[in-house]
């Protein structure tokens, strides 16, 4: 598929800010699923940007020095995806467990295995994993198919309910929380099972374009002086995420709970890392306010 | 009563004294002028060393403050002597070390070889705190992540020097060694006489000639290079202050510095003033709070991304922390044997890994005679000397090994050399370390001819690491010229010369 991407993110100050300083994770990946063909970056008041690549994604950087009471970010890409039938090749039935107690493999994928702190490694996990290995087949990529499925009906997604970034375990308890919560512990159960798994953020392409309504989830600032921001998908319009998990192949697969689907060709990947905190869309800090109002609209369309 | 009286070396290894009472070679000459001082001058002196006291700080890096430096120590007026050919060997040692820890440094932030290999294990690199991955690919000028180095060594029963821990983040004492240096020679200055001490006050002239040449392309004819200090004002940090002023640059603290554009600029009453090299003196996680997120105040705000842009340099280099944590530690004659093919001249003292089962296992059945420490120094309270613990301390370290083997190692109970220190109106072996400092610039690695020898002055006190509330001696580094040379009393001297003339 030939996808274009429209991603603007508006930050409106109640009285202006300056020295804001802001890195963005937006530009998607090219490896073989898929090829960035185009990405347009802009910014009003217009910046100079400044970009660098990491091994998980490119990111750029740019910093605004003169009060704004507004700051729009307008990312623009086109992108090629050719993952058309996600189960092609997939081992369903071969008992495969024997490949993630190798120990070059514990190690070559030794950050994807590692707990962090939105990922802590947690008991209860299992009883989980338990469950999803008793509906599915011997091989991995069975039982996280399973697990996928498990996690999409057993919680029920509720963005306002985490205007915090709530805990494993409240999560856990209450069966309910965002996109990246849920992400967050399907990446918990997968290490904990030895199954090396990470934080994809993206685009999905749903065949129309979505009414411009996405709601923001932030982070709490962390100071009054310096004000640190965090924009982040809201509805299933907004920016996406799910989790790719190493199948013994060596291929990762990608496991999108908020659908129930193994991603294709209508997935864009951006950015991955071990947990939302490698990836955010947008990251800044900056002088003034503590308030401000956050805009995010995600347009996907088909190019023909 | 004379100083040396009472001395006795109690079957440990002495700086001062050959195992039959005699004074080694390179100590003879001081030696003897000490005794020609009665206790009571020396006495007198020590009061002055107290009177004229700079407040410059003595280390201790287990004490979790974000710099390991802090409390002055008092100061021995007895100084450590080390003859040319050891300070020759400790020297390539050294620089053999940094130079293995720069490639390792610079190899686990590009192609991971090391870990692919296998040589050390990958999970212990990548996940831990100290690893920015962030920097992944980012290159430093010159490919330096280490410019300031201290290396803390220390002499077991044997004399055989080992390397106790590296410091490549952010070492302090240096300012110790030079303000020590100056008040004995201040107040015992005809000890020097004739002895071919090497001097140790280029230190600063060499690392501002190294961060000049660092700066960043274009930037090199008139580098502006500052010193980043947590906060100025604090007294814990004073040895920033001294050293911006030995090395005749700026201190400022994270609100004097903005970037825009990708560059730094420093806040003056003249306008901005662009940054070239930053000494800073900051950790990792407070240089940045866009970067690092550690909702601190402090920092500069796109300070990483200028970094990684290549508009500015920082000594030493971000995400070299992962190179001083206790368990890469434990892999250091293996990374020093895999980059340079060559043994590692300063062997390490043993040390087993919580981390690996079967280390884990020997050290819990063995607490009761292994010194336990926590991996990351910054940890804090994380220390057990099994030899001396209770039961009750014991199982408590047991338990937390258990939790966390990963930032948990163990040594065996190494009992530190002596030296004489004064005390009490004579001298009395004290258990000392020795922490050498290393510059590495575009031109090599250098080691200043001098070091932080901390000696433990309370009795009783001897264990893998000079504890709290230690003292500090000025350090001798003699250089080759007068090493073969016997000491002749004066009164001999003037016979031999009489006896000449005849």
């Amino acid at each position: 598929m030939r996808l274009r991407v429209l991603h603007t993110t508006r930050y409106t100050y109640p009285t202006p800010a300056t020295e804001s300083q802001n890195e963005l994770r937006l530009m998607p990946f090219s490896d073989k699923d898929q090829t960035c063909l185009d990405f347009r970056l802009s910014t009003t008041p217009p910046a100079r940007l400044f970009a660098y690549d990491l091994p998980t994604g490119r990111v750029h950087y740019f910093s605004l020095h003169e009060p704004h009471s507004e700051l729009t970010i307008a990312a623009e890409s086109l992108v090629v995806t050719f993952r058309q039938d996600p189960f092609a090749g997939l081992q369903l039935d071969a008992d495969d467990s024997a490949f993630y107690q190798r120990e070059g493999v514990r190690q070559r994928y030794a950050e994807y295995l590692a707990p962090t702190e939105r990922a802590p490694l947690h008991p209860e996990t299992d009883r989980i994993a338990a469950v999803a290995r008793r509906q599915a087949g011997v091989g991995t990529a069975s039982f996280l198919i399973a697990l996928t499925r498990l996690l999409h009906r057993a919680f029920a997604y509720a963005p306002d309910s985490t205007r915090l970034r709530p805990s494993l375990q409240r999560v856990l308890e209450q069966k309910q929380g965002a996109l990246p919560d849920f992400t967050h512990l399907m990446l918990a159960i997968c290490r904990r099972q030895g199954i090396p798994a990470r934080y994809v953020s993206g685009y999905l392409y749903t065949g129309e374009p979505s009414p411009d309504t996405a709601r923001a989830w932030q982070e709490p600032a962390e100071t009054a002086r310096f004000t640190a921001t965090s924009a982040t998908w809201g509805r299933s319009d907004a920016m996406h995420a799910w989790v790719e998990c190493l199948l013994p192949d060596e291929r990762w697969c990608g496991f999108d709970l908020s659908n129930n689907l193994l991603t294709n060709d209508a997935y864009i990947k951006v950015h991955y890392g071990r947990d939302y905190g490698d990836v955010p869309p947008v990251r800044g800090v900056y002088r003034g306010p503590f308030a401000h109002t956050l805009d995010v609209s995600v347009r996907v369309t088909l190019e023909k | 009563m004379a100083l040396f009286d009472s001395y006795a070396t109690d079957g440990f290894y002495d700086e001062m004294f050959q195992p039959d009472g005699q004074p080694r070679p390179h100590y003879r000459r001081l030696y003897q002028r000490l005794c020609a001082l009665s206790p009571e001058d020396l006495r007198r002196r020590c009061q002055w060393a107290d009177l004229t006291h700079v407040p410059s700080g003595s280390l201790d890096a287990d004490d979790g403050s974000a710099h390991g430096m802090i409390k002055s120590g008092p100061f021995d007026l007895v100084p450590r002597i080390l003859p040319a050919d050891e300070w020759e060997f400790l020297e390539r040692g050294v620089k053999q070390r940094l130079a293995a820890l720069n490639l390792f440094l610079h190899d686990i932030y590009h192609a991971q070889q090391i870990l692919h290999d296998r040589v050390v294990p990958r999970e212990l690199v990548v996940n831990a705190a100290a690893f920015q991955r962030e920097l992944i690919g980012a290159d430093p000028p010159g490919g330096i992540y280490v410019h300031i180095c201290a290396t803390d060594l220390i002499r077991d029963a044997d004399g055989t020097y080992r390397v106790l821990e590296d410091d490549v983040r952010i070492p302090s004492g240096v300012s110790c060694v030079l303000a020590n240096r100056r008040r004995l020679t201040r107040l015992l200055p005809h000890l020097f006489h004739d002895m071919a001490v090497r001097p140790v006050d280029h230190y600063a002239t060499q690392l501002l000639h190294n961060l000049r040449q660092l700066a960043p392309p274009g930037r090199e004819a008139e580098p502006n290079i500052v010193l980043l200090t947590p906060r100025r004002a604090d007294r814990a940090c004073c040895e920033d202050a001294y050293l911006a002023q030995q090395i005749g640059i700026a201190s400022v603290e994270g609100r004097d510095l903005f970037v825009e554009e990708a560059l730094v600029y420093r806040r003056t009453p003249h306008g901005p003033q662009r940054v070239d090299v930053l000494y800073r003196r900051v950790d990792d996680t407070n240089l940045d709070p866009l970067a690092f997120r550690s909702g601190s105040l402090r920092g500069v705000p796109g300070l990483v991304n200028a970094y990684r842009l290549g508009n500015v340099t920082l000594a030493n280099a971000i995400g070299t922390g992962i190179a001083d944590d206790r368990v890469i530690y434990a892999y250091a004659p293996r990374i020093i044997e895999y980059y340079l093919g060559e043994k590692p001249i300063l062997p390490n003292v043993d040390t087993y890994l919580a981390w690996n089962p079967p280390h884990r296992a020997y050290i819990l059945a063995n607490l009761d005679k292994l010194v336990v420490k926590t991996a990351r120094k910054s940890d804090g309270g994380g220390i057990l000397i099994g030899p001396q613990a209770s039961r009750a301390e014991r199982e408590a370290f047991a338990a937390r090994i258990q939790a966390d083997p990963r930032h948990y190692i163990a040594q065996p109970f190494v009992p530190l050399s002596r030296a004489p220190a004064f005390v009490d109106g004579h001298c009395e072996g004290r258990p000392v370390d020795l922490r050498l400092y290393a510059l590495y610039g575009k031109d090599g690695i250098t080691l200043l001819p001098g070091a932080l020898t901390r000696v433990a002055l309370r009795t009783g006190s001897s264990v893998v690491s000079v504890p709290q509330g230690a003292g500090s001696k000025d350090t001798w580094v003699l250089s080759g010229i007068l090493r073969e040379e016997p000491a002749i009393e004066p009164e001999r001297l003037i016979g031999r010369l009489r006896a000449d003339l005849s």
